[in-house]
């Protein structure tokens, strides 16, 4: 009896756990963001074209999940940068994806 | 459990720039690339204005999004140590950039060269010393990533002669900015230990951390100037 209690009640969790994890509505970006492999190699974002390369091109996100929604943001270390002519990238949105606990699942894929 | 946090309070903070001056001394910063930089701007209305002086360096957030950034393209040169300091390997770091992109403060800096901080003069902090003789974290390239190490180098020091708990309080064994604040607006310590100066000081200043809404979880806390920007 004992031996059928364990395997019942993990299975009961996960399924209970994947419900709850299906109520919690996903980020705007994750959610439109394509699975897509980045080979990130050495290429430095720094490269002309490259950052939309990655988000716009392979990602498929749309230009509005990055521009447009950030207020100016001075409390910011690297104060010359340039933050784009429709205001500067809203870094809530990059968080979506780019940490740790919220990562989404294919967030890691590249070789 | 020792975990190492900096609190900056605004309201002592008269703007002198002396911990950005030690910071570029003792880690021999590139002047393009600032490990720590002191943002200015002006609160309240005429006649009423105030000046907030906010010096930023790294936060050493616990939920860092740089690592998960820096991991993700496999590179893994972003680590944070038990003292919850994070740090980059200069070695594993391909200079992809995705670090700074995504850090909502703005930190990691790509060192584009590496430059001496006074060119033309005399060299200074760790400059003087061989390369193949510093600290890591010292050992600057062109074209990775850098930031704040909380003088990662002292905090070694600290483990390695046995004096964990000296750290924030010993010159030898405190990060510098924090050492040489002439209005002691600045303080290091360990959050963990609520006896700890730092921590009564957060407790009773009511200091807060920055853009919490990322729920990055910064280690660096801030007492505001009324109305200032968190």
């Amino acid at each position: 009896m004992k031996q059928m209690i364990m395997p019942t009640l993990m299975g009961f969790l996960l399924v209970t756990g994947s419900v709850m994890a299906a109520d919690t509505p996903p980020p705007k970006a994750a959610a439109t963001a394509k699975v897509a492999v980045v080979n990130a190699n050495t290429k430095t974002i720094d490269e002309k074209g490259r950052f939309h390369a990655v988000h716009a091109k392979k990602q498929k996100l749309e230009c509005s999940d990055c521009h447009g929604g950030g207020a100016d943001d001075i409390l910011f270390l690297r104060t010359g940068e340039f933050q784009g002519k429709d205001g500067p990238v809203n870094r809530e949105e990059c968080l979506t994806c780019h940490q740790t606990p919220k990562k989404p699942a294919w967030y890691g894929s590249a070789k | 459990m020792t975990k190492l946090v900096r609190l900056i309070d605004q309201k002592r903070c008269m703007g002198c720039r002396a911990c950005l001056a030690a910071c570029a001394t003792e880690n021999h910063f590139t002047p393009e690339a600032p490990w720590n930089v002191m943002v200015e701007y002006e609160v309240g209305t005429f006649p009423k204005v105030k000046k907030v002086y906010n010096t930023m360096g790294c936060m050493h957030c616990e939920q860092p999004s740089c690592k998960a950034a820096c991991d993700s393209v496999g590179a893994k040169a972003i680590s944070k140590n038990a003292f919850g300091v994070v740090l980059i390997d200069y070695d594993k770091c391909i200079g992809c950039g995705y670090c700074a992109a995504v850090c909502p403060y703005g930190v990691p800096q790509l060192n584009k060269q590496v430059a001496q901080l006074a060119p033309g003069k005399e060299k200074l902090g760790a400059e003087t010393i061989d390369y193949a003789d510093r600290h890591p974290t010292h050992r600057k390239k062109a074209k990775v990533a850098e930031k704040c190490t909380f003088c990662a180098h002292k905090l070694e020091q600290a483990v390695a002669d046995g004096k964990v708990d000296r750290i924030g309080k010993d010159q030898a064994y405190t990060p510098s900015c924090d050492l040489v604040c002439p209005t002691q607006a600045r303080m290091f310590g360990d959050m963990d230990d609520p006896n700890s100066d730092i921590s009564k000081r957060i407790k009773t200043t009511g200091a807060k951390q920055l853009k919490t809404k990322f729920g990055t979880s910064p280690q660096v806390y801030y007492v505001l100037e009324e109305g200032a920007k968190s």
